[in-house]
């Protein structure tokens, strides 16, 4: 499903668990995203915003992924903003991701 | 003299369920195809990554499309078959549309026509399908090679006289209509006067240019008519009374801004859509906007397609000017006549 974030066209959910970014695949920048309400009436809530780095990432293996629980009647998942090389440098990849932080405010916030 | 022209109203004197839709939809739009062979720089697919996310299921599966024509056309509902692309490009498109006409539905097609022939053409219109919308957005093929990037001019008005001329020459029951988006570039009462008058359409529908907000890169810069219809403060959405979104695994949204489907209402596979409609998804929905609290919605606070909507300038309304058209042409219509292109004194 697509996902606007900041402006951002974020596509997802992908599984934390076996999503993996490799190194010669587009670089994204991602944002771990809980899905809560009700089926009809879903909430957003945006948990945690990185940047893959060049080398690549797995989801499963990242520093905070242990903190990116779900409250009950959530689910956890990864949405990606693939960001091409040929159009944005890790530097912006990190811009990206700031300006993600600074609107959204993880772990708290609301779509 | 010249008689000032009325503003018209877009709300109603009661909201509510339309009494057509107190037991069951007016309206199911269908998600039919999400391929597409065109690239429209407005089309809200082209500009997001729904396409891509609907890999797996491209074309609705026959299966969920008869069991939605079988329960729809017990209650004559219209199916609005739309969605992701270009509805000719599915595989059964003409047997399915003729099975739903078989069964009892309505059907609106919505096509960017560059897909007829003759045999298509005649077995939709002997079929009786209500409605065939050809989204034509331009006069001229300069215009149409960028608001309908992909799409040929002379395949398109060959594709429409066609259509209209088996109409005419038939005296069928089907409307056929333009429609554009009123968006820059666009002189959309050339188009009109071009479509209508020139070519022969029974009505042209003017769209406003839509963002789909969340659920795609567009901006609202290329409209050309941003002017609100309602005011979402003091009235209540109207597609959540009367009309509901399916796409092509067969999961109901609450409404075509939600073409991403992050809601769910029930599934037509496994539920009926009379249940659905009446279920606890949509009295939840309908409940807050009649109360004035819509916008404690997520996905309500954030569309900016509801101003858009009206209680009364809608597709109700194209239906009922199309049929007094299309009546008044084939009344019009001699035995001499050229039945493909209509002069413009018969469109009085």
């Amino acid at each position: 499903m697509s996902l606007k974030l900041a402006g951002y066209l974020f596509t997802g959910p992908f599984p934390v668990a076996t999503t993996e970014i490799r190194a010669n695949q587009v670089p994204v920048v991602f944002a771990i995203v809980a899905k809560g309400g009700q089926s009809w009436a879903p909430v957003f809530r945006v948990i945690d915003v990185g940047a893959s780095p060049d080398e690549g990432m797995r989801f499963a293996e990242h520093q905070c992924s242990k903190d990116w629980t779900a409250k009950p009647g959530e689910t956890v998942g990864v949405y990606l903003f693939y960001a091409a090389r040929s159009e944005h440098t890790a530097i912006d990849r990190e811009r990206i991701a700031e300006a993600l932080r600074r609107e959204y405010d993880p772990p708290r916030g609301l779509v | 003299m010249t008689q000032p022209v009325a503003p018209i109203f877009h709300g109603a004197e009661h909201y509510g369920l339309r009494p057509e839709a107190s037991e069951f939809p007016m309206m199911l739009v269908l998600s039919f195809v999400y391929p597409c062979n065109a690239l429209c720089p407005h089309c809200p697919y082209t500009n997001s990554n729904i396409r891509k996310e609907y890999r797996d299921v491209p074309y609705m599966p026959e299966a969920t499309y008869k069991k939605i024509a079988d329960e729809s056309g017990r209650y004559g509902a219209y199916l609005r078959i739309s969605g992701g692309g270009e509805p000719m490009l599915h595989p059964q498109a003409t047997a399915l549309l003729v099975y739903a006409k078989q069964v009892g539905c309505k059907i609106g097609l919505i096509t960017n026509g560059s897909l007829f022939d003759e045999a298509n053409s005649s077995a939709l219109l002997n079929a009786g399908v209500d409605m065939i919308e050809f989204s034509v957005d331009a006069c001229d093929p300069q215009t149409y090679a960028v608001v309908r990037k992909g799409l040929e001019w002379d395949t398109l008005v060959e594709n429409a006289k066609r259509m209209l001329s088996v109409r005419n020459a038939r005296k069928s029951n089907s409307k056929i209509v333009a429609s554009a988006v009123v968006q820059t570039g666009v002189d959309i009462d050339a188009v009109e006067k071009y479509w209508v008058d020139v070519i022969g359409m029974d009505y042209l529908i003017k769209r406003k240019f839509l963002t789909w907000g969340t659920n795609t890169t567009l901006d609202a810069s290329s409209s050309a008519d941003p002017a609100a219809y309602l005011n979402t403060d003091e009235m209540p959405c109207p597609f959540i009374f009367e009309r509901l979104n399916i796409d092509s695994r067969g999961n109901v949204m609450v409404c075509g801004y939600d073409i991403s489907g992050h809601t769910s209402m029930g599934n037509v596979n496994t539920d009926s859509i009379r249940d659905i409609w009446h279920g606890e998804g949509f009295r939840f929905y309908r409940d807050k906007h009649l109360a004035g609290r819509g916008k404690d919605i997520a996905l309500c606070a954030g569309c900016p397609d509801w101003k858009y909507r009206s209680w009364q300038h809608n597709y109700w309304k194209v239906v009922k000017n199309a049929e007094a058209a299309r009546e008044r042409k084939l009344h019009s219509l001699g035995e001499h006549d050229d039945l493909g292109v209509i002069d413009a004194r018969t469109n009085g």
